[in-house]
């Protein structure tokens, strides 16, 4: 079952376009947004299961130089129209 | 995928600027009532048909949640809550009548007794109309591309206006009237169209399966489509009935004259023409464009905003491409140059004021079932995302403008007893990655 979270980042100032760049590298994220607000960056996750989560996040995510702070969000439930 | 939907929109709107053309000719043998009453009645019942092939089709072959038919006619029944909250039959009703039949009528007599290129200021009319109804509804800003837009269209229309004014055969008082009445009735549908609100239970529906929202769509129009022609009947019969001859009284005599013969007429090139390529193909091309719209870009209806203006270019260009209206080629491309101005104007414009947004809520302890539900039924709500975490609830917001935006955090959202905080991120710019 595909897990879907949302990782927020705060991002050192400079560091923008270098965060940006390694994200687009990292296969597990679909989609990333560029924000203005408590937050500069949100990154889109898809995995299969939470160990990849843990992977994706430990082993791709956390050792990227230029981010301050980061808060995951796991989706519980979607809705559209 | 989004080029083709605008690709879709535009073609659409280029089937509709043949309608003129195709119906020019007629004119002089069929009454405007018996074209109205075939072009509507047998799309409404072919739309029809298509909707509940789609259910069929969808319900046999994919592997999605199946639709019930149930579901599509009982949303009829329901109240639209955009729209006075009445039930969505007495919506319809109102919309095909006063939006649809009135406004063809008005615009085959503007036809008739105008030109082509005249008749078709009548869209420029009505945009400006519009513009200034969401100012004075608070719904846009008239900012400086916006103003030049409507003065740029201003421009077009008087040099039609001047232009045509020269031909005094077809240039009458009551040729205005008519033009008038039928942009009157043009505004009120683009205005009306789109006052349709998903309900709850719609939204759960969708949820399900998203082909939803494409027999929903062309049941919608069905029945606009039968309900105007339905109130078509009694106001025909009560016009015949009033002792005073009008254009619309030898139209609906002719009409009636035209019953004994009326299935030698449907099965007219122009009819057919009119009923395929201008109706039901245009309809399922934008029914398509909007149940696929992506949710990033600019929203469906500015896009249709912006390439609405199409119809009465086509509209001028084919009439005189046809040798059916004349127009001096000098004035013919300053017109067509203003209008296409305008395409771009109005593109700044909606990009310019777009506003992209995720709102992050904070909601108090045990109100969570149902919340979501209650958020994205708002005008601007494009997505909802239950979460584990900090916040509780994401919400992609996208509106047409910052007032909108305004409107719906301050108004709508924060004043739901259930949130406790919100956080505004605008979205800059959306990198999608190919996987």
């Amino acid at each position: 079952m595909t897990i879907k979270a949302l990782i927020f980042c705060q991002v050192y100032h400079k560091a923008m376009v270098k965060v940006l760049e390694e994200f687009k590298r990292i296969p597990e994220i679909k989609k990333v947004f560029s924000l203005t607000g408590d937050y500069d960056v949100l990154a889109e996750i898809e995995v299969e299961s939470s160990d990849e989560l843990y992977d994706a996040f430990a082993k791709k995510i956390d050792p990227i130089e230029g981010i301050v702070k980061t808060n995951t969000h796991v989706i519980m439930k979607s809705w559209e129209k | 995928m989004q080029n083709k939907n605008i690709f879709y929109i535009i073609f659409a709107n280029i089937l509709w600027s043949l309608i003129p053309v195709i119906v020019f000719g007629l004119f002089n043998e069929i009454s405007i009532i018996t074209i109205i009453f075939l072009r509507f009645f047998v799309s409404g019942i072919i739309l029809m048909i298509i909707a509940v092939l789609v259910t069929y089709i969808n319900n046999k072959y994919s592997s999605s949640q199946p639709l019930r038919l149930k579901d599509l006619f009982k949303f009829a029944y329901s109240k639209n809550e955009s729209f006075f909250k009445l039930r969505y039959i007495y919506y319809f009703a109102i919309l095909g009548f006063f939006g649809i039949i009135l406004q063809i009528i008005f615009f085959f007599l503007a036809l008739k007794i105008s030109s082509i290129s005249l008749t078709m200021i009548g869209f420029q009319i009505a945009v400006i109309f519009i513009a200034i109804y969401e100012h004075g509804a608070q719904s846009e800003k008239l900012d400086k591309f916006k103003g030049l837009y409507i003065i740029i269209l201003v421009f077009s229309i008087g040099i039609i206006i001047l232009v045509k004014s020269q031909e005094s055969a077809r240039f009458s008082l009551i040729g205005f009237f008519y033009i008038i009445l039928f942009t009157l009735c043009l505004t009120f549908f683009q205005i009306t169209i789109n006052k349709d609100s998903y309900s709850k239970n719609e939204i759960k529906l969708i949820n399900q399966n998203e082909v939803y929202k494409v027999p929903r769509l062309l049941i919608k129009i069905s029945f606009t489509f039968f309900t105007g022609i339905i109130l078509m009947i009694p106001f025909i019969f009560i016009i015949y009935l009033i002792p005073v001859q009008t254009d619309l009284t030898s139209e609906i005599g002719h009409f009636y004259s035209d019953l004994s013969n009326i299935s030698q007429i449907l099965l007219r090139w122009e009819i057919l023409f009119l009923i395929f390529g201008s109706t039901i193909f245009p309809y399922l091309l934008i029914f398509i464009a909007y149940a696929k719209w992506s949710p990033y870009n600019l929203t469906y209806r500015q896009w249709n905003c912006i390439l609405t203006i199409i119809e009465p270019i086509g509209g001028i260009f084919f009439g005189v491409l046809f040798g059916v209206d004349s127009f001096p080629t000098e004035f013919l491309f300053i017109v067509l140059f203003l209008l296409i101005i305008t395409i771009l104007l109005r593109y700044i414009h909606e990009s310019t004021n777009k506003v992209n947004a995720y709102l992050l809520l904070s909601k108090k302890n045990g109100t969570l079932q149902g919340l979501s539900l209650k958020i994205i039924k708002f005008s601007g709500v494009f997505s909802i995302d239950s979460l584990v975490g900090t916040h509780d609830i994401l919400v992609y917001v996208r509106t047409n403008s910052f007032r909108e935006f305004r409107y719906l955090v301050d108004e709508k959202i924060r004043k739901l007893k259930e949130i406790k905080n919100i956080k505004i991120l605008f979205i800059n710019e959306i990198i999608k990655i190919k996987s």
